[in-house]
């Protein structure tokens, strides 16, 4: 929000004097990767089950984040590209009997489309219109599952059967762990690089004034619908793979909670900041699991922490950790 | 037929109404865009519930309601709200957000999810003039409405309370400059704001079903009729929402029934992308 | 000079915007019916310090008296009833209310017997027939004029005039001059932020310069006067 994102700021700060830094900062990354990639070997299948949620909601939410986080853009249709990407899944492989890897292109193409849609009204449209806009694009969206029902059965919700590529089959969750986590670590690598380019600063310049960056040859136009696009296809993806682990979906599980579901993560995590994202996701996909048996009580920590966020920790939880900078350094993604 | 669509889309309308009205009253005084109006709807069916449970009175459990939702409004803004003074709208926004889990939460926890009603306040027979039948509920939900939107815009318009709040709207440092107790009338506006959803909830509560996600769908009926009449306007938000209300009430008749869900959808894109401004709106009103 | 127990006294003032330290230490005294003038460079603090004064920005060190009671960091609107009132530079007008209205709401919530809006119009003749037109369809002068005028409704022990001829064209700042002589020939106290050199010295007692956050000189209004030029070296280095 205030200042220069970490995007930027990464971007202003001269490239590693030594290859050797560079060299142990992705091993390290890589050894990262070697334990994240363990525990299917050795947890039970109901925390498999959450690991794997946990993981889409880091995809949903990263590409939620570029959109309000990097590029300022106050808009609601993260849900929208969410259930696109799921029904994109769904119908491909479920009803068209396409190649696994063909559904997955398909699912963040139409995101991404969608996203380069949405965009559009962001030209014109500011903060709370845009807001309302895209609310409005989603509800009307979900409203379209539920009565294209020959294409989407309806309320009654589609199944998505299992699929594979490459000889692999990611018919059980531990199998679909490790397809999740190549995804969520590709994303991620190439968001941060992406953020880190001229895009990434362009975005920044956008954000922080509109007239200023027009002046200095940023164009605002493209710096959105770039920025729209690519959020609206990450978030499809998270949407595709959220398809594949819970198997059926239906139009409920893409509304207005949904929405806000993201948005919390988001800014619990931390605006701007991709490793806020991952925080974020990892908290609020795992403690409402401790919650569950209890109605309400989920929502109630939601609330809790979201105010705990606004009144204390104004960054997120990212924000918080970003002040041990030696651990900003190894984490590396914030 | 249309007369009949039309007197129940005034009838639906004027809850819109209310409800957009109180999201505006409070975005005009504090530029705040209440997420939680939908609760605070919520809530106030809820009061009215319990209160009926313990035995209190219909009439009573209303003026609960009523007082219940005016100290809700004002520890919201002593509460979450103040501390946040100054900061950009997206961390405003959120708290509002943050503020509707908290009251769909508490419902929940209190009373679960399950669907409840509410006994019916009034038994009459419809009435039927030329042709067209006249729901008693119908005709008191706007009688009431009207009485209530008539009361607030005279006041608005000639009482001190109003000019302060136009101040206020205009320039919050020139109304501070003028020795107005600014955050104190902000806090009074968001006991008025909930005040007005709490009137909205009294009036549709004993026919309408109450669960704790009731909130949600008035909240983007209420938008539609703000974008509608003009974001910001007293008056559009009225005349938005009474609007709104019949629109949704053709588009049943005459396109489908199913196009009663979307149709405040397809009027906030319409709007936003032909005419931002609304009916009578300014579009500056928006501050980013 | 300043009688005994002055009406305004400021001493050794500081505040911040978040880690930027705008006022660092900044002391003043007006005394009743005293015109004085705060001169400085653009950031030197002048607004800074008038904001702190009406309770916008709260101060970190220092105190500020008004007739000798301590009303550090009360918030604007005890501040307001306590009698300093402010004619911002931006004038913080009620675009969308009438003349009147904006007159009236300078009254409204003042604790001293003070002015009708009738005597208003005597000050500023050309509002009298725009009395019921909307504010933000005047010009920048007959709004100045509506800023000092909902100003003096409140009945002010003293008044501040932050930039009062800003952004006005030179024949407008003339009139403005004009103005503000005759309430100080009424007794008025004033403090008065001001650019025009000419002006300040014209209508002035006594003035003090702030540099970086701090009042480094005064001196008696007749010493501008005399040397005016001398006086723009000093105040402008």
């Amino acid at each position: 929000m205030n200042g220069v994102s970490p995007a930027a700021k990464a971007a202003q700060k001269p490239a590693p004097k030594a290859g050797r830094v560079l060299r142990w900062k992705n091993a390290g990354l890589f050894a990262v990767l070697v334990l994240l990639a363990l525990p299917p070997f050795f947890v039970d299948d109901y925390i498999q089950f959450i690991l794997d949620l946990i993981l889409v909601y880091v995809m949903v939410s990263v590409g939620f984040n570029i959109v309000l986080g990097y590029a300022g853009q106050l808009a609601f249709a993260n849900a929208a590209f969410f259930g696109l990407g799921a029904y994109a899944m769904a119908l491909c492989l479920g009803r068209f009997h396409w190649p696994f890897a063909a559904a997955l292109v398909t699912a963040a193409g139409v995101g991404g489309g969608a996203g380069l849609l949405v965009s559009l009204p962001a030209l014109r449209l500011r903060a709370y219109y845009l807001a309302i806009v895209t609310l409005a694009f989603g509800e009307l969206l979900r409203w379209g599952y539920v009565h294209a029902s020959s294409l989407t059965h309806g309320s009654a919700g589609l199944a998505v059967p299992a699929a594979g590529v490459f000889g692999l089959h990611f018919a059980t969750d531990r199998a679909r762990y490790w397809l999740f986590l190549v995804l969520v670590a590709l994303t991620l690598w190439g968001s941060a690089n992406l953020l880190r380019s001229r895009f990434g600063r362009s975005l920044a310049a956008v954000r922080d004034n509109e007239a200023a960056a027009a002046a200095i040859g940023v164009s605002p136009a493209l710096a959105k619908i770039g920025a729209f696009s690519w959020s609206g296809s990450i978030v499809a993806l998270g949407g595709a793979m959220y398809a594949l682990l819970l198997g059926r979906i239906s139009p409920e599980s893409f509304g207005l909670s949904q929405l806000l579901l993201h948005f919390s993560i988001v800014m619990i995590g931390g605006l701007g900041s991709l490793l806020g994202s991952v925080l974020g996701a990892v908290i609020l996909t795992a403690a409402p699991e401790l919650l569950r048996d209890i109605p309400g009580l989920e929502e109630i920590l939601f609330g809790v922490l979201l105010i705990a966020v606004l009144l204390f920790m104004p960054k997120g939880v990212a924000g918080v950790l970003g002040r041990f900078s030696l651990l900003r350094e190894r984490l590396y993604l914030s | 037929m249309a007369a009949q669509l039309v007197l129940s889309g005034i009838g639906q309308g004027s809850i819109y109404a209310l409800v957009a009205l109180g999201m505006t009253i409070l975005f005009r005084v504090t530029t705040i865009v209440n997420f939680a109006h939908g609760e605070l709807f919520m809530a106030g069916a809820f009061v009215i519930y319990a209160l009926l449970r313990w035995g209190v009175p219909y009439p009573l459990a209303m003026l609960g309601a009523i007082v219940f939702l005016f100290a809700l409004g004002n520890a919201v803004e002593r509460g979450l709200m103040r501390p946040l003074a100054g900061a950009p709208h997206i961390s405003l926004a959120m708290m509002t957000v943050a503020l509707s889990y908290l009251l769909r939460g508490a419902v929940r926890f209190v009373w679960g999810g399950n669907v409840r009603s509410l006994p019916p306040l009034f038994s009459f027979a419809p009435v039927e003039v030329s042709g067209v039948i006249i729901d008693a509920e119908d005709l008191v939900i706007i009688l009431s409405a009207a009485a209530l939107l008539a009361v607030f815009f005279v006041l608005m318009r000639y009482s001190q309370l109003g000019k302060y709040a136009q101040a206020v709207t205009d320039s919050a440092r020139g109304a501070a400059l003028v020795g107005i107790n600014v955050p104190a009338f902000h806090c009074l506006m968001w006991g008025v704001a909930a005040v007005v959803a709490a009137v909205a909830s009294i009036l549709v509560a004993p026919e309408t079903m109450l669960y704790p996600d009731m909130g949600a769908r008035v909240l983007l009926r209420a938008f539609a009729a703000m974008t509608l009449g003009g974001f910001g306007s007293l008056a559009g938000a009225v005349v938005g929402g009474l609007l709104m209300g019949v629109i949704e009430q053709l588009a049943g008749g005459y396109v489908s029934t199913a196009m009663i869900d979307i149709a405040s959808y397809i009027v906030i894109i319409a709007v936003l992308l032909l005419r931002p401004a609304g009916l009578f709106g300014r579009p500056e009103v928006v501050r980013v | 000079m300043a009688a005994p127990e002055p009406v305004l006294r400021v001493s050794g003032l500081a505040a911040s915007y978040g880690k930027v330290a705008a006022l660092r230490g900044a002391s003043l005294a007006v005394g009743a019916g005293e015109a004085v003038a705060l001169l400085g460079a653009n950031g030197s603090g002048k607004t800074t310090l008038i904001k702190a004064l009406c309770g916008f920005l709260s101060p970190s060190a220092g105190e500020v008296r008004l007739d000798g009671a301590d009303i550090t960091g009360l918030s604007p609107h005890r501040i307001f009833a306590l009698g300093i009132v402010q004619v911002s530079q931006g004038r913080d007008l009620f675009g969308s209310l009438s003349v009147i209205d904006n007159l009236r709401l300078g009254a409204a919530r003042r604790r001293r017997p003070g002015p009708e809006v009738e005597e208003m119009f005597a000050y500023f003749p050309p509002l009298r027939e725009r009395r019921r037109q909307l504010v933000y369809t005047l010009s920048g002068g007959e709004q100045q004029m509506v800023a000092m005028g909902r100003a003096l409704m409140s009945a002010p022990r003293i008044l501040l005039l932050d930039e009062p001829s800003g952004g006005l064209a030179p024949r407008l700042v003339e009139e403005i001059g004009r103005i503000i002589d005759a309430l100080k020939k009424a007794g008025r106290t004033m403090l008065l932020v001001e650019q025009n050199l000419k002006l300040a010295a014209m209508v002035a007692d006594r003035f003090y310069i702030m540099r970086a956050g701090e009042t480094v000189a005064e001196g008696e209004a007749a010493a501008l006067r005399e040397d005016p030029k001398a006086f723009a070296h000093a105040y402008y280095l």
